[in-house]
């Protein structure tokens, strides 16, 4: 997964170096940045465990200097990554739950889940490196999983105000759809296969709206469901 | 198993000390991955707690992930024997099999913390047979949750692939609880791992009932 790299194309790029007048923060933020994506390129083609710090810093094209001023360690700066790709996922579910046009909870679910599907079959990168390496990556990663994940729970408990007496739906309902979610994610992404990601969409539909809804619901949400290709 | 055999001329038999030296590793490999990460485990570590010389380990065990592997298996055996007993009795109808088969499954890990611990939390990080040993230990249970098509009235349109989300979901819940340092409190979120794998195969009412009367069940246990 070589990456190639244009000078000065966005923030990706390497700034030029010698004398640019650049102010500090500016050329702190493109280093971070850059390593973080080289983390993200290099996990993805080799996995964490065998990723090194060398192999950070010459795809991000900086000083091993550099890299150790702004991370602690190899699980400091692959926890930032991690981040990052969490906050892109979460950013899709968020678009696709509200740009929707249908304005019922089931509509808005199927928007989320397809916008997330779609994007990680085209970056099949942030699946391996937020999905697979997430799961297996250090203890520190790992435990930002757990938070990161609480993120997704609202778009999913707000079916919640569809049902009568909600509070009977058990709180960790919304935990077990989203690791139910990963969990068929990483299989796909794990053997190779994300591009054909949307075509689980229908049983993940199912999945989503079952244990808020109901057997019947659910049926017709997953029928409903079209596959895109 | 932890009593170290006394040391010099004890005329046991090889075998034996071979295997009371094999169990003291496996245990120790297993108190060391309650206490830290499996990446952080060292070799040193497990053969200084369990007492034998490095070169004996690798007499035993090829490398760390054998090692861990082994005690992974020696475990396995009697969680499965355990839920099975719990659950499989023919008077019991599919729901109640499920319940009684996830209160087993939530007790044995709490009190195995160790255990508890690199089966749900270390198999990812500690390779790929590791990974592979988790994941079909998952599709085992899925494939039981999803004789609920067939168990249950008029649901056989269920997707098939439900069962084996429900269950990774559920698991994820468990590791959740363990990361959050709660295992000993394991049982407490079975109610809601109930109604998460039931309801697909029932009315949501009656999941919801069972759910219920699940925490009431452990509730008059804990008080009792």
């Amino acid at each position: 997964m070589a990456q190639t790299r244009k000078k000065g194309s966005g923030l990706n790029g390497k700034l030029p170096s010698g004398r640019h007048g650049l102010a500090r923060d500016v050329v702190i933020t493109s280093q971070r940045e850059r390593m973080i994506e080289a983390m993200i390129a290099v996990v993805a083609g080799k996995g964490y465990a065998e990723t090194t710090v060398a192999d950070i810093i010459s795809n991000a094209g900086v000083s091993r200097a550099t890299f150790y001023e702004q991370f602690a360690d190899k699980e400091d700066c692959f926890v930032a990554a991690y981040a990052a790709v969490m906050e892109r996922m979460l950013a899709f579910v968020a678009q696709g739950f509200s740009t929707e046009e249908s304005d019922d909870w089931v509509g808005r679910a199927r928007g989320a889940l397809r916008s997330l599907l779609t994007y990680l079959s085209e970056n099949p990168v942030a699946a391996r490196v937020g999905i697979v390496e997430g799961f297996g990556a250090g203890a520190r990663a790992r435990d930002r999983y757990q938070e990161a994940v609480s993120a997704f729970f609202p778009f999913l408990d707000a079916a919640r105000d569809l049902v009568d007496e909600p509070d009977r739906i058990p709180p960790q309902t919304a935990r077990v759809v989203v690791g139910g979610v990963s969990a068929l994610i990483f299989a796909e992404a794990s053997s190779g296969n994300a591009s054909r990601l949307p075509e689980v969409l229908p049983q993940m539909m199912y999945l989503a709206v079952v244990p808020y809804l109901g057997h019947e619901e659910a049926m017709v949400a997953m029928r409903e469901t079209e596959v895109s290709r | 198993m932890n009593d170290r055999l006394p040391s010099g001329r004890h005329n046991l038999p090889r075998e034996f000390v071979v295997t009371s030296q094999r169990d003291r590793l496996l245990d120790s490999m297993a108190q060391a991955c309650a206490e830290k990460r499996y990446a952080e485990v060292s070799v040193a570590d497990i053969v200084s707690r369990a007492r034998v010389s490095r070169s004996t380990f690798y007499e035993i065990f090829p490398d760390k992930e054998a090692c861990f592997l082994a005690a992974y298996d020696a475990i396995l055996g009697r969680f499965v024997t355990e839920v099975i007993k719990a659950c499989q009795d023919p008077v019991l109808t599919w729901p109640e099999q499920i319940e009684l088969g996830i209160e087993a499954s939530l007790r044995f890990l709490a009190a195995e913390p160790a255990f508890a611990r690199m089966c749900i939390v270390d198999m990812f990080s500690a390779g790929p047979s590791a990974l592979e040993r988790y994941l079909s230990a998952v599709r085992l249970i899925a494939a039981f949750v999803d004789g609920g098509r067939t168990q249950m009235p008029d649901r056989e349109d269920v997707p098939e692939s439900i069962a084996l989300m429900t269950v990774s979901g559920a698991a994820v819940v468990i590791r959740a609880e363990i990361v959050g340092d709660r295992t000993q409190d394991l049982p407490a979120v079975g109610p809601d791992l109930l109604y998460s794998i039931l309801v697909p195969y029932m009315e949501r009412e009656e999941a919801t009932r069972r759910s219920e009367r699940f925490a009431e069940r452990l509730e008059g246990q804990l008080t009792a």
